[in-house]
């Protein structure tokens, strides 16, 4: 449905966007993530056409909409993408109605047909009650349902959205991330969602690309992505995780053991294209690791822990474990004092092996 | 009661002196003389020899002609108005939203006029269209009359571009643009966009200059003066003077035409209120994106055309032919009869020399005295919760709807018997009066964007409210305090409308100079004035700018 091949964008001496390609299918929710700076927000204003990139090619379905070598260059207007803003951009002057009908006014829509059009948008997002009001006179989580409503309206086959949830209050958030889902299913579109959050952006997508310093660091699903990242980046920015450096020391039929510096022993059940003597992370996320009775065994390591904080569905340890500083999530009933020496176990399967 | 209501927001005796002295003299400044305008406008005879009371002086009223005069006057107002917005509105478009090149250029010429004075352009601009030796006449054949209606609107109308150019631009500036990326994104157009979009949410911004324009030229007398009554076309402001100056005066009905100035010019504010008064959305920045700049495209020529046509028209051209005359011996389109003797009588004869002086001395105190006290009523209205501030506000900012010369005509009423008359004094209070708008808005702009916990963090580690603003307002104020002194600074010493008929020849000020050269038809000598007068401005902007490395913006913001 959209294919971008070699996005670069280069302001002054940055690489706001560094060779991206990426693709997504019909109907598919693709979710740009990163921390802010990561170019996620210039690529996706490169797909609406506000932003010239410096290089390379953006299809639409089956039309190329951007291929700087070739000279093609569609202005926004040209594109029809719709598109929802961080600030709404809900145009205070017109009314709810009027905002809406904006697009297919544009195309010279008039009369019965453009009111039966705008109404049916507007029921989409729940607010025909409100199609004479202002926008100062609604709430936030409305004038995002305005934004949504007007960029549904023309029926683009695809649609980008901005951060669109950043301003809304928790609760707002959550609601949102859920309609926004149920009118792809119900309306089939294909979306580019760019957030910085990334609960949200594991919640809302179908795949998720993670970007930092322009750079595309790694596509997939957000069970891929959650459980098997590429790097040491997209593990710690895809929720918390305890990274341990070490070397590769020897490969089996199992997997391969990895000696960290302070002779700490971790098995990986995947070593997939790393080779003995290569210098390499392996990443454990706080629920892997669990509190064990007895010593001995795989993966078995003593530890003391230090400091415990209760959470109500668990209680976060931060423990140490032969000079490495880990954290790990333990059931509420285990409680045990500061500075109680234990045995943290991890099943080799969840021990990630990071070659970068 | 008001102890309580004192007590309750904190304010202690000495800040309520401060606080009560500020209302009462910005009470006394704006309603003593407009008052005596009033009362005077049912009184019999001249300032300081008041007859019996009277209706005689409504007369006027009846005449048919007094209408003619009125209506010409909006007619010229709301001309200027057009000229003014049409001009200033696409140059402001064109700078802050295009790719076009050379912008600080067509900034620079589209803001000199604002620092120099309608009044010089004016001048300049007899020696360009008059209808017998006009340059444009002489040399292009053009059939350009400066000495008419259209005239007077045109060469003020241009004079008057920077206002709506600073307004659009700076509204423009402060508009977030996904509200026109969103437009886009909808299909839109360029055109749509403009139309649908981007001027309607610049229109309270856009109303706001226009009538602020509109009420400037309203009242604006050098320009109606020298390019009116060489055809004989008298306006309101240009009346008040002839009725008051040329013999026999005739205070009376140049108070009524006065009062009817400034009715319609408060009048005008109270509308422009008014119908923004729901209109006025508060724009919601988003995030601070970087402005995309419109792509011009093959209409780039064609953009810098116009700008370059508008700064030929309004900068390049008055000021070389000022060059030009001023080195001359009379007014001539031939390039001979050269000579210094314009040049060296300001500097020989004492007169002129102290007139020069005078004008320096009395902008440089007047200013400082109107930046102190616009300084302390715009911390008041902004920073305090007394009781009562708004009224402050409300009474500083009045004397925008009091065209100068009105003032000057109530000043004489108010305070002829006063010891001050005849001293520059009288000339002090009617400025700061006057232009105390100014600096209230430009200083008010400043502080709202000092974090008001700045200073609450003043008074909670033991400082009073005087040693807070004394030693944390004052100190991130300055660079809003030198703007505005140099905005004030230029706007006194160029200031004619309200002087002219408050000088006499001990109060003799610089534009008043000028323009008696022009009365007694010494345009060279008054070329060489009008030059001296502008080289001052910019000589002030020159070392503020880059001598002290002060940011001039803030003032006309």
């Amino acid at each position: 449905m959209i294919g971008i091949e070699n996005l670069s964008k280069v302001f002054g001496e940055t690489h706001a966007l560094d060779n991206v390609s990426l693709q997504a299918a019909k109907g598919e929710m693709l979710v740009l993530v990163g921390p802010s700076g990561c170019g996620k927000t210039t690529c996706l204003r490169c797909i609406a056409g506000l932003e010239r990139p410096t290089s390379g090619r953006i299809r639409v379905g089956e039309r190329m909409i951007t291929a700087i070598e070739e000279g093609v260059f569609l202005p926004p207007e040209k594109r029809e993408i719709g598109m929802v803003f961080q600030s709404y951009a809900v145009w205070p002057h017109m009314t709810v109605f009027e905002n809406v009908a904006y697009p297919l006014r544009c195309q010279g829509a008039r009369g019965d047909a453009l009111k039966a059009r705008v109404m049916e948008a507007l029921k989409l997002v729940q607010l025909e009650a409100l199609a004479e009001r202002y926008s100062s006179q609604i709430s936030g989580g409305q004038q995002q349902r305005v934004a949504l409503a007007r960029s549904l309206v023309s029926a683009p086959k695809l649609l980008l959205f901005d951060e669109p949830l950043s301003n809304l209050d928790a609760n707002l958030r959550l609601q949102m991330r859920i309609e926004i889902k149920e009118l792809q299913r119900k309306l089939g579109f294909t979306a580019v969602y760019v957030t910085h959050d990334q609960t949200e952006a594991m919640a809302i997508a179908d795949r998720i690309a993670i970007m930092e310093k322009g750079v595309l660091r790694q596509v997939g699903t957000p069970r891929d992505i959650y459980e098997r990242p590429a790097n040491a980046f997209v593990a710690s920015f895809m929720g918390t995780t305890n990274l341990l450096e070490g070397m590769l020391a020897a490969k089996d039929t199992a997997g391969a053991v990895v000696t960290t510096a302070s002779g700490l022993e971790v098995r990986v059940a995947v070593a997939v294209g790393a080779a003995a003597g290569d210098a390499v992370r392996v990443s454990i996320r706080p629920e892997a690791l669990q509190i064990c009775a007895a010593p001995g065994g795989v993966n078995a390591w003593p530890a003391t822990l230090r400091l415990a904080t209760y959470l109500g569905e668990s209680i976060l340890y931060r423990a140490d474990m032969l000079g490495h500083g880990v954290e790990l999530h333990a059931r509420p009933s285990e409680t045990y004092p500061a500075g109680s020496a234990v045995t943290l176990n991890a099943d080799p399967a969840d021990c990630i092996l990071l070659r970068e | 009661m008001t102890i309580r209501l004192l007590r309750a927001s904190g304010v202690t005796p000495a800040e309520f002196a401060i606080l009560s002295s500020v209302t009462l003299l910005v009470l006394w400044l704006v309603f003593y003389p407009t008052l005596w305008l009033g009362w005077a406008a049912f009184h019999k005879g001249a300032p300081g020899d008041t007859g019996p009371w009277t209706l005689d002086n409504f007369a006027l009223l009846f005449e048919g002609s007094y209408w003619r005069l009125v209506g010409r006057s909006l007619y010229v107002g709301v001309g200027i108005t057009l000229v003014a917005t049409l001009i200033g509105v696409p140059l402001a478009w064109l700078t802050v939203k295009t790719d076009m090149p050379c912008k600080r250029l067509v900034e620079l010429s589209a803001i000199l006029p604002f620092f120099t004075s309608t009044f010089i352009g004016g001048l300049a601009w007899i020696f360009l269209g008059n209808p017998t030796n006009g340059l444009l006449k002489l040399w292009l054949g053009l059939p350009v009359n400066v000495y008419s209606m259209s005239g007077i609107i045109w060469v003020t109308g241009i004079y008057m571009a920077p206002y709506m150019f600073l307004f659009t631009a700076a509204a423009l500036k402060n508009m977030d643009t996904t509200y026109e990326e969103a437009s886009f994104m909808c299909g839109a157009g360029l055109w749509r966009t403009l139309t649908r979009v981007t001027l309607p949410l610049i229109l309270p911004a856009l109303l706001s200059g226009m009538s602020l324009v509109l009420v400037i030229s309203m009242g604006i007398f050098g320009v109606a003066a020298i390019l009116g009554f060489p055809a004989k076309i008298v306006l309101l402001a240009t009346e008040i003077y002839a009725k008051s100056v040329l013999t026999p005066p005739n205070y009376g009905a140049a108070t009524v035409c006065g009062l009817t100035l400034m009715g319609i010019t408060a009048g005008l504010i109270v509308l422009q209120r008014w119908i923004l008064r729901s209109g006025s959305y508060a724009l919601v920045g988003g995030r601070g994106f970087r402005l995309k700049l419109y792509p011009l495209g093959k209409w780039t020529p064609v953009a810098l055309a116009a700008c370059s046509v508008y700064a030929l028209l309004a900068v390049i051209l008055p000021g070389l032919v000022l060059i030009k005359t001023s080195f001359q011996s009379y007014p001539t389109p031939r390039f001979s009869q050269w000579t210094l003797d314009n040049w060296t009588a300001f500097f020989e004869k004492a007169d002129l020399l102290q007139t020069l002086l005078r004008s320096l001395y009395l902008s440089t105190f007047g200013a400082t005295f109107c930046v102190v006290l616009t300084a302390v009523i715009a911390y008041i209205v902004h920073r305090s919760n007394v009781p009562g501030r708004r009224f402050l506000e409300q009474v500083s900012v009045m004397p925008i709807g009091i065209p100068g010369i009105v003032m000057g005509l109530a000043m004489i009423w108010a305070y002829i018997v006063w010891p001050i008359w005849g001293s520059i004094w009288v000339l002090v209070i009617a400025y700061m009066t006057l232009f105390m708008p100014y600096g209230v808005r430009a200083l008010g702009a400043t502080i709202v964007q000092i974090h008001p916990e700045l200073e609450e963090s003043s008074r909670v580690h033991g400082a009073s409210w005087l040693r807070t603003f004394w030693r944390v307002v004052m100190p991130l104020l300055r660079p809003g305090i030198y703007s505005t002194w140099i905005l004030l600074f230029i706007i006194f010493i160029r200031e004619i409308s309200a002087a002219v008929l408050l000088t006499s020849i001990n109060t003799r000020l610089f534009p008043v100079l000028i323009f008696e050269q022009w009365t007694e038809g010494y345009l060279n000598v008054m070329s060489a004035g009008a030059l001296l007068l502008s080289l001052i401005m910019l000589a002030v902007i020159a070392l503020f700018k880059w001598g002290f490395k002060i940011d001039l913006s803030p003032a006309y913001r």
